[in-house]
C-alpha cells in the first residue's frame, strides 16, 4: 500500500496564523487582565517583557526547531532524539488530551450564551419573576441577573462537588456543536486547519478593535484604563509577581502541549522558523496588552456605574427616611448629607445606619475577576448596560468562541499528529476516522462536565490538569534538547535548515536561562502546593448568592493526584520500558549511528 | 351656642383627621416625579393631589360596584415635601367607618396601571407602601428562540461535513481508478532509479518515517536530501525531459548531480510532491 506524502502548509503564512490562533487565547482575555490589576497596572508589563525575552521566545523558538527537523509530531520526534525520551511525547500528548477534554466546555457556554442573545430582551439582564408573580426568584435577589443567569440557568450548579446531577441538555447540545465544528475543522488534517485558522486568526482582533472604539467611548471607561495605566512600581519587589509573569508567558504561548511540534512538523525544511517564532510571541503578548485595554475600558464602565447606583441607592435610602424633597439632594452631595444627617438627627441616622454603603470608585475598580466570572459574568453585566446590547453581545461571545476554538485546533492537532505517524493505526484507519473518533471520545468523557457538578470538575482540571506537568515537560525538553541531544548538534540542525547558526542570545537562554527560570518555577510550584494545605475550590452558594470556599474531599484530592502523576509519569516509565527492551534483547544501551537507523517509526 | 356651632362646622374635618393619622387602614404612598420624568418633572400641587384622590375613588368604584364613591371618601393627611402622604377611604354610606386594608389594596393592585398613567410614573415611582405590584408575566415562547438558532448552525456544520467526506470519498475513489491505470507504468520507472543506493534514501518525507535523521551527521546528506527532493518533484511534474529514460542507466549520484544547481537554492521555495502523486513503494 502506497504511502501519502507528509502534508504541509500551503504557504509560511497560514503556519503563521495557526500558531498565532492557537497562542492567542482565552488566557490573553481573562488571566492576564487580572494579573494586571493584582500586580500594579501598567508596572506589570516589566517583568513581562523581561519574561518574553528570558523564557517565551527561546522556547518557542525550540519547539518549533524540533518539530520542523523531526518532522513527526511529538512522540516521534522526542522518540527521533532518543528512544529513551519518548515519554516525553506521550506525557505532552496527555496533558493535550486532558486540555482538550475540558477547554471545550469553555467554547460550550460561549454558544449558549452566543444563542441566547438573539432574544428581545438579554436573558441576564433581568430575573426572572417567581411563580406567584409577587416578586422575583430569591436567589436572584440576593446575587445578581448575571451571576443568577450563569450559575443556575448555564450551569445549574449544585452546591458542592459532592452532589452530582443530571446533565445539562441546552449545555450537552452545545458541547456536541463545539465538538462537531472541531471536527470539521480538523477532519482533513492541516488542509482543512490551514484554511479555517485565516478566519480565527484575524476575526478576533477586528472585534477587539471594535470593542476598544466602543469601550472608550463609554461613560466612566476612562476611570479604568487610568487605573491601569498608573503604575505601582511597588509590587515589582513582590516575588509573586515574576511568578506570575513567568507562569503567565509560559501558558499564554502553549509551550509543552506539543501542538507547536505537531505544527512545524508540515513545514518545509528551509522555513524560517527562527523569524516567526519571535513575531508569533510579540503577537501573543501584544495581543494581551490590547485586551487588557479594552477590559480595563469596560471595567471602567462597570465600576462607575456601580459607584452612581451606589450614590444613587443612598440619594433615595435619605430622601424616604427623612422625607426631604428630591431636589434637595443631588448624587455630588450625598456623602456631605450623609455626614450632616448623622449630626443633627443621629436617632433616626441610627435606624438606617445598617443600610448606608459605603460607596467607592476605587473599591469597585479593585475588584478584580479572572476566569470564566470575568468572561461570562462581569462582560455580560457591562454589555447588558450598553445601548444595542445584543449586537455587543453576539460580537463578544464570537470572539471568545473564536479565541476559544483557534487554541482547540492546536490541541487537537498535537493528538492527531502522533496518532497520524503511528503506522499501526494509519494502516487500519484513515486519517478522517482517525480524527472522528478522538472528537466522540472527547465529546463522550467531557459530557461529565455538563453535570451539576460539572464545572467544580472544571475547576480541578484546569488548576491542575496541565500546570505542574506542563512545566516539568518543557523543563525536561529544553535539558534533553542541551544536554542529552546536545547543543552543538542541535545548532547544526539548525544551520542546516535556515542557512546560519543561531547567534549568542538563543544559545544563553536555551542552554542556561531558560532552564534555571524553568526550575525556580518549579520549585515554587512544588513549595505553594505544599504549603498550600488541602485544595480548596469555591463554590456557589444559592442562600446566600456568592461563592464560599470548600476544601475537596477525598476522592477529589486522590484524582488530582491521577491528574498530575498520570501526565509525570509517562517519562520515567517509557524510559525503563525501552531499558528493559534493550537489555533483554542483548542490544547496547547506548548507540552512536552515523548513518540512517531504521526505528520504529512511532 | 357659637361654640357649638363652630364644633359642628369643624368637627367632620376632625374626626376626618383622626381617621387618617389612626394609620390602621391606610397607605402611605411616595412619588419620585424627578426621578421619573427628570427636566419635564411637574410640580406637586392641590390640582395633582385632587386628580390622585379622583383616580382612587374611581378605582374604588370599579372594584366595589354597589358602593358609590366620591372625593369627599378618600382622606388624605401627613404630606411632606418628599411628596409622601398617607391616605384612607370611608365608606360613602358612613363618613366614620373606614374600608378595610386588603379591599383597599386589591383595587388598587387592580387598577395599577391606571393610576400609574394618571401620573406619567411607573411601579417604582409611585409607591404604595405596602402593597406589592403585580410583575408583567414573563414572555413564553414555543419554541425557545436560543434552539432555533442552533438548530440552524448544526444544520450548517452537518452539510459541511458530509460535503467534505463526500468529497474526500470521490477523490479517493477517483485515485484508486487511475491508479490501475498507471501503477505498471511508473513502478517501473521508479525501481530503476533507486536500485543504485538501496534503503538508505528511501522514505524521505513519507510518513512510513524509516529514515531516522537524528541519527545523521553527515552534512553532505541534507544537501542531497534537498536535491532529491527537488529532482522528486520534478519528476513528478514531468518537467525535465531527461529524467525518465536517460537517466535509467546513471546511477543514482550522478543522476542527482544532472539537477540544475541553481534548484540547490531553490529547495524551500519549491512544493513538496502533492499528496495524490503515486510514488510507489520504494520513496
Amino acid at each position: 500500500m502506497s504511502k501519502e506524502a507528509r502534508p504541509s502548509w500551503d504557504s509560511p503564512t497560514q503556519f503563521v496564523l495557526a500558531c498565532v490562533s492557537y497562542a492567542v487565547g482565552l488566557g490573553n482575555v481573562w488571566r492576564f487582565p487580572y494579573l494586571c490589576q493584582m500586580h500594579g497596572g501598567g508596572g506589570f508589563l516589566i517583568p513581562y517583557l523581561l519574561m518574553l525575552v528570558l523564557e517565551g521566545i527561546p522556547l518557542f523558538c525550540m519547539e518549533l526547531a524540533i518539530g520542523q527537523r523531526m518532522r513527526l509530531g511529538c512522540v516521534g520526534a522526542w522518540s527521533a532524539i532518543s528512544p529513551y525520551l519518548g515519554g516525553l511525547g506521550i506525557a505532552s500528548v496527555v496533558t493535550s488530551v486532558y486540555l482538550s477534554l475540558y477547554y471545550n466546555i469553555i467554547n460550550a457556554w460561549s454558544f449558549w450564551y452566543l444563542f441566547h442573545s438573539f432574544q428581545p430582551v438579554l436573558p441576564w439582564s433581568e430575573c426572572p419573576v417567581n411563580s406567584n408573580r409577587s416578586g422575583y426568584v430569591e436567589e436572584c435577589e440576593v446575587a445578581s441577573p448575571t451571576q443568577y443567569f450563569f450559575y443556575r440557568e448555564t450551569l445549574n450548579i449544585s452546591s458542592s462537588i459532592d452532589e452530582n446531577g443530571g446533565v445539562h441538555m441546552g449545555v450537552a447540545l452545545c458541547l456536541l456543536l463545539a465538538w462537531v465544528i472541531v471536527f470539521l475543522f480538523v477532519v482533513r488534517g492541516i488542509k482543512s486547519t490551514g484554511k479555517v485558522v485565516y478566519f480565527t486568526a484575524t476575526f478576533p482582533y477586528l472585534v477587539l478593535i471594535i470593542y476598544l472604539i466602543r469601550g472608550f467611548t463609554l461613560h466612566g471607561a476612562w476611570n479604568g484604563v487610568k487605573y491601569m495605566f498608573t503604575p505601582k512600581l511597588d509590587q515589582l519587589a513582590n516575588p509573586q509577581t515574576w511568578i506570575n509573569a513567568a507562569t503567565q508567558i509560559f501558558f499564554s504561548l502553549g509551550l509543552g502541549f506539543g501542538s507547536l511540534i505537531a505544527f512545524a512538523s508540515y513545514n518545509h525544511q528551509n522555513n524560517d522558523f527562527e523569524k516567526q517564532a519571535v513575531a508569533v510571541s510579540l503577537i501573543n503578548s501584544g495581543t494581551s496588552v490590547f485586551a487588557c485595554m479594552v477590559t480595563f475600558a469596560i471595567y471602567g464602565f462597570k465600576a462607575t456605574l456601580n459607584y452612581e447606583s451606589c450614590l444613587e441607592r443612598m440619594k433615595l435610602l435619605l430622601i424616604n427616611t427623612f422625607d426631604l424633597s428630591e431636589s434637595d439632594i443631588s448624587i455630588d452631595n450625598v456623602t456631605i448629607w450623609i455626614s450632616d444627617l448623622n449630626h443633627t438627627n443621629p436617632e433616626m441616622f441610627s435606624s438606617i445606619a445598617s443600610k448606608i454603603e459605603d460607596c467607592s470608585l476605587e473599591a469597585e475598580l479593585d475588584t478584580a475577576v479572572e476566569g470564566t466570572g470575568l468572561a461570562f459574568i462581569v462582560y455580560s453585566e457591562a454589555i447588558k448596560n450598553m445601548p444595542v446590547s445584543q449586537l455587543w453581545s453576539v460580537l463578544y461571545f464570537i470572539m471568545l468562541l473564536l479565541l476559544g476554538m483557534g487554541s482547540m485546533l492546536g490541541n487537537i492537532t498535537a493528538i492527531i499528529t502522533p496518532l497520524g505517524d503511528l503506522k499501526i493505526l494509519s494502516r487500519t484507519f484513515s486519517n478522517e476516522t482517525i480524527n472522528g473518533l478522538v472528537c466522540l471520545v472527547c465529546l463522550l468523557l467531557g459530557l461529565g462536565f455538563t453535570t451539576r457538578s460539572g464545572s467544580y470538575w472544571f475547576t480541578m482540571f484546569n488548576d491542575y490538569g496541565a500546570t505542574l506537568s506542563l512545566l516539568f515537560i518543557v523543563l525536561f525538553e529544553v535539558v534533553s534538547v542541551c544536554y542529552i541531544y546536545g547543543l552543538k548538534r542541535f545548532e547544526k540542525d539548525i544551520e542546516d535548515m535556515l542557512g546560519h547558526r543561531p547567534n549568542w542570545y538563543w544559545r544563553v537562554m536555551w542552554a542556561v536561562v531558560s532552564p534555571v527560570l524553568l526550575i525556580t518555577l518549579f520549585i515554587f510550584y512544588i513549595i505553594s502546593y505544599i504549603q498550600g494545605g488541602t485544595p480548596t475550590y469555591q463554590a456557589w452558594d444559592k442562600d446566600l448568592g456568592r461563592s464560599v470556599v470548600k476544601e475537596y474531599p477525598p476522592y477529589g484530592q486522590a484524582f488530582i493526584a491521577l491528574l498530575l502523576v498520570s501526565s509525570l509519569s509517562c517519562i520515567p516509565l517509557v524510559a525503563l520500558y525501552e531499558l528493559c527492551k534493550r537489555k533483554h534483547r542483548g542490544q547496547p544501551i547506548r548507540q552512536r549511528q552515523t548513518v540512517s537507523t531504521v526505528s520504529s517509526g512511532l | 351656642m357659637i361654640t357649638r356651632i363652630l364644633l359642628l362646622i369643624f368637627l367632620p374635618s376632625v374626626i376626618a383627621q383622626d381617621l387618617c393619622e389612626d394609620g390602621k387602614d391606610g397607605y402611605k404612598v411616595r412619588l419620585s416625579i424627578k426621578t421619573a420624568l427628570g427636566d419635564k418633572a411637574y410640580e406637586w400641587n392641590e390640582s395633582e393631589m385632587f386628580l390622585f384622590r379622583s383616580s382612587l375613588a374611581f378605582a374604588m368604584r370599579n372594584h366595589i360596584p354597589t358602593e358609590k364613591f366620591d372625593i369627599s371618601n378618600i382622606l388624605v393627611c401627613n404630606e411632606t415635601k418628599r411628596v409622601s402622604f398617607v391616605f384612607v377611604v370611608t365608606s360613602p354610606n358612613n363618613s366614620t367607618k373606614l374600608i378595610p386594608k386588603d379591599q383597599v389594596a386589591s383595587a388598587v393592585r387592580k387598577h395599577r396601571h391606571r393610576l400609574n398613567s394618571a401620573f406619567l410614573l411607573s411601579d417604582g415611582t409611585l409607591e404604595f407602601m405596602g402593597i406589592p405590584a403585580t410583575l408583567a408575566t414573563p414572555i413564553t415562547y414555543g419554541t425557545q428562540p436560543w434552539l432555533i438558532v442552533f438548530g440552524v448552525v448544526i444544520g450548517a456544520v452537518a452539510v459541511g461535513i458530509l460535503s467534505l467526506l463526500m468529497s474526500t470519498m470521490t477523490r479517493r475513489r477517483r485515485r484508486a481508478a487511475d491508479k490501475g491505470v498507471d501503477s505498471g507504468r511508473e513502478e517501473e520507472r521508479i525501481e530503476g532509479l533507486v536500485k543504485g543506493n538501496g534503503t538508505s534514501l528511501t522514505c524521505l518525507d513519507s510518513k512510513d518515517g524509516d529514515y531516522n535523521k537524528a541519527f545523521s551527521n553527515d552534512e553532505r546528506f541534507t544537501k542531497l536530501l534537498c536535491r532529491f527532493g527537488v529532482f522528486k518533484a520534478k519528476l513528478a511534474e514531468g518537467q525535465d525531459s531527461k529524467t525518465t529514460s536517460e537517466l535509467k542507466s546513471l546511477s543514482l549520484k550522478s543522476q542527482l548531480e544532472q539537477v540544475n544547481p541553481s534548484e540547490e537554492n531553490d529547495c524551500d521555495s519549491r512544493a513538496e510532491p502533492r499528496a495524490n502523486v503515486e510514488t510507489g513503494k520504494g520513496i
